[in-house]
């Protein structure tokens, strides 16, 4: 079992943390660090663009090629930076991973020379004439991100879903803004991003790991407890808005499959149901016994994969699925009929039992890794009181019938998005 | 029954091998304090074994194609219930895939490990196949065949496959057509399943927090004492040459993408380990993040970081391969080939080549907190025949920069190459396949 240890880097107030996790059965060591900040339309290209920038080069390091030859050095340690969102916030992540020291086989200490280079990266940015390098050669990175979304589908189908869902609201415009923000960001942009994300971003900073060194520890306070700080990000997670009727949306592509997303949405945040709402997902559709996977799947064969996925931040409910276009009514009126059929609690009592294991068992597989239980914590970082997996457990436990079938009644259709072949 | 524990000195870690008197070889790696427990039921039935016999046949039979994955789904349905709800009873989730080579029945649980291993051993034992229950997964198999027809790098892989060889079925879509599963009838399934489903043909791989004790005595009650039925699985006789050299196709993607990968002789089981190794190394040595290649072509916005490296090896297949996007792929295949022979007479650098190895050893040291990896890793290397789980590790220690340029000398033959291309919609010339 592990222990977990949270500390604030300067005062509470500069919104800067740093949580080790340590468990000697780990093998691996898993180092987070995590920039929050609101998502705006006008910086959506700029903001995205500086994860790209900052990700494989550093004063230390400033040429790609002597940046991945020091991460080979350090046994293939993996070093990344993403973009994702966060509801009406997003995240500018930094995931690095590499074997514990005790596998070094000359005594290196690998996660403090981890940590080195990602303080390198955000500290200390490869830079020429007052500039980022390579701003161009990473603009090109983003511009193909951007557009090659068109490449999946399904991944397609639900950001086009999601255009719909929350049109009007922060989410409602793509985390990396379109090809056109791309081109018009200029170094000034960035830089202003840059200077944006160091001050006023919320700062959490993960290691999980066998173990940690002193040397680790201090670098973290070193660096961090520097930066300056000014008006730092809090939170306030707002349900997506009610629309007054459901809208529908159907475009055509070169696809050999239809791709459908529903949406429902709920009107109240999701983090204070969130026990309700696992163990809801659980049964409607995220197990191979729940009802779209035992009906829509299985008994009408109708697709190969039904999925249901919540947005917590936004208190959205997204079914989405695969399937040919002359089915697709077909497979709607299921899907909304098994949900009639929860509203109505006409399902198995055996259904919430076995979501609940289901459950459970996913929480106490956690603490296995290091980078399962760092999402955990960084999860549970933007809302409420911050409790263990087990903790979690117990409170799933209490989830009732009547609670499933209250929340089943509080979904309201919001959008259906049909994308469809051209001879479809 | 024999047990042996197996021990790599070098990382500090076993398993135990077991050769049960039902034919089975069972595995286990134990995971001390880890929750999830991680058990694969695996046989040597692929995609790839289409015409098959054994001592009971007269002669070869050829089957359908994608009939191994068709029997992957319909072994989850029992005469009497659905083995998803029995798992789901335990708290276990279950699944299985199908790959060229393999097919593999698996679950994770955290509780209930006995109840769920009995699950796992009894309903892979109990076929049930009938006209209509057959019948019924063309529908979902069929979507999941055009799932991954609208998917543009599977479209690519299986081209560029189809470019290499010009037989080995490992050019087709392991799911099949919709064409060929609408010709699979029960009979045929069990044909199969009493085929390759002998327990000499198959192992059981487990990792987690487990009780050996307790496996052997589900074992000794659950299996089925089987014969060997000695199976012969054959492949079409396949040209050394490339088959195309060049093809393309269009479909809705946002900038060309494409596979080059290179016709290598296959592996024997023996040196399984040792080769896929050398050819990661090797490929690596030519184009990986660090290589004056990747960042010729990065600076010069050839390639982008889709590019990777890849050895795509099994039962009778061998292809080092590269992939990517790129806005001229034509001239990354030159600038490869360029390399490739450019290497071949300089040499590579001793520094990159120790980094890569010691690269190669972090991935694999990376697995071993995982009941998930090491179970796999297990069930490939005994239906691999790769020797030991501890083969690549070792391995890759023993190999010199020697053995290298041997590799590429003799694999990266530039002349036996082929390269498959997806151009976007907007900028093809035209939409058909050349």
């Amino acid at each position: 079992m592990y222990t977990i240890n949270t500390v604030p880097i300067g005062a509470a107030k500069r919104g800067i943390r740093l949580t080790t996790i340590i468990d000697p059965k780990f093998k691996v060591s898993s180092i987070q660090v995590c920039f929050t900040f609101p998502r705006v339309k006008e910086t959506a290209a700029a903001d995205s663009l500086l994860a790209y920038i900052l990700e494989d080069t550093n004063s230390d390091y400033p040429d790609m090629t002597l940046f991945n030859k020091r991460l080979s050095e350090l046994y293939g340690a993996s070093l990344s930076t993403s973009n994702r969102s966060v509801g009406n916030y997003r995240e500018l992540l930094f995931s690095a991973g590499t074997i514990s020291d005790k596998y070094a086989l000359d005594g290196e200490e690998l996660s403090y020379e981890l940590m080195k280079m990602i303080c390198g990266c955000i500290f200390e940015p490869a830079m020429q004439d007052g500039g980022f390098t390579n701003i161009e050669l990473k603009r090109n990175e983003l511009i193909d991100d951007i557009t090659s979304v068109i490449n999946d589908k399904r991944s397609y189908a639900l950001k086009q879903a999601a255009m719909m869902i929350y049109e009007g609201e922060p989410s409602g415009y793509p985390l990396r803004g379109e090809v056109s923000d791309a081109k018009a960001v200029t170094n000034d942009d960035l830089i202003k991003a840059y200077n944006r994300l160091l001050e006023t971003a919320r700062i959490e900073i993960f290691f999980a790991g066998s173990s940690v060194s002193q040397k680790f520890i201090q670098l973290v306070n070193e660096r961090f407890s520097s930066i300056r700080r000014t008006d730092v990000c809090s939170f306030s997670f707002a349900p997506s808005a009610f629309k007054t009727e459901v809208r529908e949306k159907t475009e055509t592509l070169d696809v050999v499959q239809c791709k459908m997303v529903l949406a429902f949405k709920h009107g109240e945040s999701f983090y204070q149901r969130e026990d309700i709402i696992t163990v809801f997902a659980a049964v409607y559709g995220r197990l191979p016994t729940s009802l779209l996977f035992k009906n829509v799947r299985e008994k009408m064969s109708l697709c190969y994969y039904c999925a249901v996925s919540p947005s917590w931040s936004k208190a959205v409910f997204t079914v989405d699925s695969g399937l040919e276009a002359v089915n697709t009514e077909t497979a709607k009126n299921e899907i909304l009929h098994q949900l009639d059929l929860i509203k109505k609690g006409e399902f198995a009592d055996d259904l919430i039992d076995q979501a609940k294991t289901f459950i459970k068992s996913s929480y106490r597989v956690t603490g296995d890794s290091p980078s399962s239980v760092i999402s955990w914590y960084l999860d549970r970082s933007y809302y409420g009181p911050v409790d263990t997996p087990e903790e979690h457990s117990r409170v799933i436990e209490k989830v009732t019938k009547e609670d499933i079938i209250a929340f089943a009644n509080s979904l309201v259709l919001d959008s259906v998005y049909l994308l469809k072949g051209a001879e479809s | 029954m024999q047990r042996e524990v197996i021990t790599n000195e070098r990382i500090g870690e076993s398993y135990v091998r077991i050769m049960h008197d039902s034919g089975l070889e069972i595995l286990i790696w134990k995971m001390p304090d880890f929750s999830l427990k991680h058990a694969i039921f695996g046989t040597r039935y692929g995609s790839v074994n289409t015409t098959f016999k054994t001592k009971d046949d007269a002669d070869f039979v050829t089957v359908p194609e994608g009939i191994a994955h068709y029997l992957e789904h319909k072994l989850f349905e029992n005469e009497d219930t659905d083995v998803f709800d029995l798992y789901a009873k335990t708290g276990a989730i279950g699944n299985a895939y199908t790959s060229f080579d393999k097919t593999c029945y698996l679950f994770s649980c955290t509780d209930n490990f006995g109840d769920t291993l009995r699950i796992l051993l009894d309903f892979v034992q109990k076929p049930y196949f009938t006209e209509e229950t057959v019948a019924k997964e063309q529908g979902i198999i069929g979507q999941e065949i055009k799932m991954y027809e609208d998917n543009p790098d599977w479209r690519l892989f299986f081209g560029m496959l189809s470019g290499i060889y010009h037989k080995n079925p490992v050019r087709i879509n392991i799911a099949g057509t919709v064409e060929s599963i609408a010709q699979i009838t029960p009979e045929l399934l069990y044909r199969c399943y009493y085929s390759f489903y002998n327990l000499h043909n198959m192992c059981l791989a487990i990792a987690g927090d487990v009780d050996e004790d307790e496996i052997i005595s589900i074992c000794d009650e659950l299996l089925k004492k089987s014969e060997d039925k000695e199976l012969v699985s054959v492949v079409p006789e396949e040209p050394d040459e490339v088959a195309v050299k060049y093809a393309e196709q269009t479909f809705e993607v946002a900038n060309p993408m494409f596979s080059y990968g290179f016709k290598s002789r296959p592996v024997d089981d023996s040196e399984f380990s040792r080769v896929c190794a050398l050819s990661d190394i090797t490929i690596s040595l030519l184009a990986d993040e660090t290589s004056p290649l990747y960042k010729k072509m990065y600076d010069m916005g050839l390639i982008n970081l889709e590019f990777a490296t890849e050895t795509f090896a099994g039962c009778g297949f061998f292809v080092p391969c590269f992939s990517g996007e790129s806005k001229d792929p034509s001239k990354v295949r030159e600038m490869i080939d360029e390399e490739i022979e450019r290497r071949k007479k300089t040499g590579f650098e001793a520094d990159r080549f120790e980094n890569i190895k010691k690269s190669y050893y972090g991935s694999l040291i990376r697995h071993l907190g995982n009941a998930d990896s090491l179970a796999t890793i297990l069930v490939n290397s005994s239906l691999g025949h790769t020797g030991n789980a501890f083969s690549s590790i070792d391995a890759v220690a023993d190999i010199t920069l020697d053995d290298v340029m041997d590799f590429l000398n003799e694999r990266f033959d530039i002349n036996n190459s082929s390269m498959y291309v997806i151009k976007p919609r907007a900028s093809a010339d035209s939409g058909e396949e050349s």
